[in-house]
Order: C-alpha cells, then structure tokens, then sequence
C-alpha cells in the first residue's frame, strides 16, 4: 500500500515545490507592480491632492519607500506569520476580509462548475447520434452561449428571471451560515449566468472527445459483443474522454475564481472578484496583494488536482 | 428445412451492400452467396479492398453507418435483417465472438481486461460478479496466459500483441459461441506469434466444437486450417468450395494468380514472386462484366461485357465465376489434403 502511495507523494511534494515558486514569483510581480506606476505608491494611495505630510506618514506607517525587494520580504515575513495586515481605508483585518469574501465566489463557482456537468450527459447523448435533431440543436445553441459575453448574459437574465419571471432577486445576498435558502436563492442567478460559457464550453470540448472515442476500435470491440448503447457509453467511453474534459474543468474553475467579478459586480455578490475590483480602484495595495497570493495558490492547487485525476483516470499515466 | 444437426449456423443468400457516395450508390458487396456448416470452418480470402472486412461488418451489423444491406442473412435460421437493430445486436454478441485485426488497439486501454473479457457475458448470459470473474480467469488459462488470477485485474498496455490478441480470444468466447470470427486477426503480429495465434484458433474450434470464418489476405492463413474457402474480388464471389480442391484445382483465374504470387518452400532461393498486374477495381467506376477481366491475361472481349455466372465444377461444392475457366484436373484417386504453408 505503501509503495503504491509513494508515487502520488512524490509526484505531490514536486507539484508543490513548483507552486510554491510561482507563488514567490506572482506575489513579488505584485509587490513590484505597485512601484512602477507613475509617483510613489504612497502618491497613489493618497491621489493628486495629498500633502507631503500624509505621504510621509504612510510610507513611515507602510514602508512603500523602501526598495522592492525589502517591502516584499517584509510582506513575506509577515505573511509567514499568519499576518496579512488590513485593508487601506476599512482597517479591516485583511485576512478574515479575503476569507470571507472568497468562501463566497468558492461557493458560486463550485455551484456553476455543477452546473454545466451538465453538458456531459448531453455531449454523451449528441455524440452518440451525431447530425441527428438533438446534436444539432445542441450545437447551435452551445455556439450561441459561446458567441454572447457572460456581461450580456446577466443583463438578460436577469431581466427574464428576476424583472419578467420574478423566480430570483435581481440582486443581494444572505450568507449561507445565517440562512442556507435565502442563500441558495440569491445565488441562483449569479450561478446560471456564471455557468452558461461553462456549459457551452464544456459541452463542446466533451462532445468532440466523446465523438473521436465513438470511432476506437474498442467501441467497434463492445459494439460487435452486443453491448447495450448506454454502457459502451459509461463503461468504455466515458473514461477515455475525461482526461481532456478534466482539463477543461480545471481551467473553467481558475476561470470561474478569477473571472467571477462581472457577475458579482452586476448582482452586488459580495465575492473575491468584486474585492478585488474595488481594492484596485481605491489603490488598496496590501487587499490586492493578498487576493493575488490566494489566487496564485489556488491556481497551483487545481491545476495539481487536474494532474492527479489525469493519473487516476488513465493507467498508463504514471505519475512523478 | 434443416434438421437441428445439419441446420446451417451462418448463411448469407443474395447479399449486396450499398454505401451512397457523392457519384451514386457505391455496390461494396455483390450478391454474396455461402453457407457454413455447424463445426465447419470458413475462409474468406481476397486482397485489401475486396470486401472482406465489410463483408464480416455487415453479417455483425457493425458497419458504418451509411452503408445497406439487403439479401439474406441468417445466423442459425433466423433472419438477422428483419431483426431490430438491438435485437439483432444482443443475438449476435451472445451466439458470435469476434476477434478483431488489431489487438493494439482493439482492447479499451482504460478498463481492466477481466472485465473487458467478462462484461458480455454478464450482459447476455446474466453471470453474476463471481461467475463471470471465474470463467474469465477460466478463459485467460484456456487462451494460455500465465497467472490469469493477476492478469485478471491488468490494463492492456501491461500485455504484449500476441498476448493482447489472446486476451481478445477470450473475451470472444465468453458467451460460449456458436461461430467465431477471426477478422484479419493475426495480421499485426509477427510471424511466430501469427502461428501461435492461429494454431490457438484452430485448437479453439476443435475444442469447443464451433464454426470458424478465417479472415485473411493470406491465403497461406486459411490452407489447412478451413474447410471450405470462399474467394472475394471486388466485392464479387469469384470462386467458393472446399479449401483442399481449390487450392490444388483452382478455377477462376484470380485465385490461381493468388496462389501463384505465393512463395513455396520448394523454390530455389531468390525466385521472382508472380505478380497480378494492375490494381484492384475502383468500386465507383465498376466494369460492366467481370471485375477481374482488366487484370486476366485470358480476357475475352465477353468478360469485359457480361458478368460470368457462377459455375459449378465436378465437385458438386466447388463454384467459381468465370468465362473461361482454368482446365480442371483429373480427380485424384483419393482426397488429399492441400498443404501450402
């Protein structure tokens, strides 16, 4: 048992280390970034009409005259101590803002990633009867949602399912720990607008691969031993596609994380999206920073999921 | 009418199959004509391009969509064309087993091959979880795999080809099979594993007392493994009958420039291989008499006009397609048996 863990470890702790450089790279880029707009960063924060008193009481307070490279390692030594600072202007402990407000865009894209699952069975089914009424339809109506921008997809539904339909609110939030229905309500719309390019996507990237595996050999195999449609389908082609279908998972999720702010920012979803958007207009550097690094991490962490389940899926992947 | 013994387990009886194509109906198969005894084996020969594949995908109901059979086939009296396609489907896995060209690819590199062996069975014959696995590990020892407990739970990719065709053999046999059909299956391995294969076929019918198609571009494949052989030429039957009398009297003269393209152990070393010259009709632009008549040397102006109808021979079983027929040889006193390999 052991010896067949190994692999896994080693393959995790090579992942790991990988991550741990982006992360280093990505948060100094960050750190960086902030002292290559025009001015100091501190003339930034403060705008056009601050006096050289207050710019000198916030890089006293901040340290953002200090060289790059001594502000990052402060950041990191402090980050190392659990200690992200606050927020700019809220003085809000930043740590418990970036939690909270992620908790929620994680639980709007794991919803929408749900969702377009969805898009599985149907490519199964399309692809399984290729050029037939449900196939085209289907098609079209995948370009369709691909075709239009998630920003024109909110106001339409919203429109049809909060203005026209009355089923959801057309904006607001309830947290989930408070009230789990009015939760589950307010999230409904953000979920299905978020899902639609998902879905499409999804639908289209598993169609083609449930297409391509329909024509092996080993189909033609199961075919001629006279086993039913449904269990070719789920017994011999299911896995063969999943690697690439994972794939697209994993880059719909880091999708859905970071691209989640036209959805917040319409619906008024407290999310990390819509943080983060407010945080870069009001030149809330440390909130940035820390947003920044949780994303990079959970880029690493998916995209070392997606490696894994590659090597769960197919056998002849050996992982390391 | 047949009696249970004697009753066919596979005829096909005015077979044609049409694909459409951007020029017309494309005829893939002519009139194909044969019937296969209970514990009999059959070859079909010919060269790529002939028919022959199509022919095994046809009487399957495996063949790409598209493509139209009409005529008659019946596996063990019933008529597989007038069955629903599920119907015919779950008739055919349970009563033929088939083994395919390519055995690299033809095992799903995803699931284990226990199951791949065993889920027919299951699906057919309802074997429950134990009896399926039992028989499976029964067949992996039967085809000659060592340790089949262990294979039991291994991908494809952890066998070689030989051993991978194998696996196929009994994934094939799983339902007990009236008829096996062996679909070009040595063709991707190397010479001695080919043998090894074959001889395990033939062992295989023996054993378990089925009928056999042998399907091969190799005539020496079919010679002393097969009863009777039947000769494709573009989608057309050009000679059918006992395997022994055709190869040692062939009629039409494709198959007698086929056996003579091939090597014998009796020429000197170096010997120039016979050829035909030419190239396999196109079937979108198909001649109006005899498919072979643009590559026989004896063509007349008639076997470019009018399709030679099949002839019998003194052999009552022996039947070929030709104008002009090769002479036919003396009767031997007693039958011998061809051996060309």
């Amino acid at each position: 048992m052991l010896n067949s863990a190994m692999p896994y470890f080693r393959a995790i702790s090579t992942r790991l280390i990988t991550g741990v450089l982006v992360f280093l790279l990505v948060t100094f880029s960050a750190t960086a970034l902030s002292s290559l707009a025009p001015g100091s960063a501190a003339q930034l924060i403060l705008g056009d009409y601050a006096t050289p008193e207050q710019i000198a009481a916030l890089n006293a307070q901040y340290g953002y005259d200090l060289p790059v490279w001594q502000r990052y390692l402060s950041w990191l030594g402090d980050l190392l101590r659990g200690d992200l600072g606050v927020t700019l202007f809220s003085q809000q402990p930043i740590l418990g803002v970036v939690l909270e407000r992620a908790a929620v865009t994680f639980e709007i894209a794991f919803l929408a990633m749900a969702v377009s699952l969805i898009g599985i069975p149907i490519a199964m089914y399309t692809a399984s009867h290729p050029n037939k009424l449900g196939d085209k339809v289907m098609r079209s109506i995948s370009t369709v949602l691909l075709a239009v921008p998630t920003f024109v997809i909110v106001v339409l539904f919203s429109y049809l399912f909060a203005m026209v339909l009355r089923w959801f609110p057309a904006t607001g939030w309830a947290k989930f720990t408070e009230n789990p229905v009015a939760n589950l309500w307010y999230v409904a719309l953000p979920v299905l607008c978020l899902s639609m390019h998902q879905t499409a996507y999804l639908y289209r990237v598993a169609r083609n691969e449930f297409v391509t595996t329909l024509q092996e050999d080993y189909i033609a195999v199961a075919r001629a031993k006279g086993l039913p449609l449904g269990y070719i389908l789920f017994h011999h082609a299911l896995r063969p596609a999943m690697p690439q279908i994972l794939t697209v998972m994993g880059l719909s999720l880091t999708y859905m994380l970071a691209g989640s702010f036209v959805v917040e920012s319409y619906f008024a979803v407290p999310g990390i999206g819509w943080t983060i958007l407010s945080a870069v207009k009001s030149h809330d550097i440390p909130l940035v920073q820390a947003i920044l690094s949780l994303t990079v991490v959970i880029f690493v962490i998916v995209f070392m999921l997606v490696d894994l389940g590659y090597a769960l899926i197919d056998p002849r992947v050996k992982v390391s | 009418m047949y009696s249970e013994a004697t009753r066919p387990i596979l005829s096909c009886a005015a077979m044609t199959c049409e694909m459409d194509s951007v020029s017309g109906p494309l005829q893939i198969l002519q009139d194909i004509n044969f019937t296969l005894a209970p514990r009999r084996a059959l070859g079909i020969v010919g060269e790529s391009g002939a028919g022959k594949s199509m022919l095994v995908k046809a009487i399957m109901g495996i063949a790409p969509k598209g493509l139209k059979t009409m005529g008659r086939i019946e596996l063990e009296g019933q008529d597989l064309l007038a069955l629903k396609p599920r119907d015919r489907a779950r008739l055919i896995g349970r009563k033929v087993g088939i083994v395919f060209q390519n055995p690299m690819t033809s095992l799903n590199p995803f699931v284990q091959i226990g199951r791949q062996i065993e889920e027919a069975g299951c699906i057919h014959m309802g074997l429950s979880k134990a009896e399926a696995r039992s028989r499976a590990i029964e067949l992996l020892s039967f085809v000659g795999l060592p340790d089949p407990e262990d294979c039991y739970d291994y991908y494809p990719h952890q066998f070689s080809g030989g051993m991978k065709q194998r696996i196929m053999i009994a994934a094939a046999l799983i339902c007990q099979p009236d008829l096996l059909i062996a679909d070009e299956a040595t063709t991707a391995l190397d010479v001695t594993v080919q043998k090894e294969v074959l001889d395990l076929l033939q062992t295989i019918q023996a054993e378990r007392q089925m009928s056999m198609i042998l399907v091969s571009h190799n005539l020496g494949v079919v010679a002393g493994r097969t009863d009777e052989i039947l000769v494709l030429y573009g989608g057309n039957v050009v000679e059918y009958g006992p395997t022994a009398e055709v190869f040692r009297n062939p009629r039409h003269r494709y198959t007698e420039a086929l056996l003579s393209a091939m090597p014998a152990m009796d020429q000197p070393a170096h010997t120039r291989l016979r050829t035909i010259p030419g190239q396999p009709p196109n079937l979108a632009n198909r001649p109006a008499g005899c498919p072979f008549a643009p590559r026989c040397p004896s063509a007349q102006a008639i076997c470019h006009e009018v399709m030679p109808p099949m002839s019998a021979g003194i052999h009552p079983d022996h039947r070929f397609a030709c104008h002009f027929p090769l002479a036919e040889l003396p009767r031997p006193a007693q039958q011998e048996v061809a051996h060309v390999q």
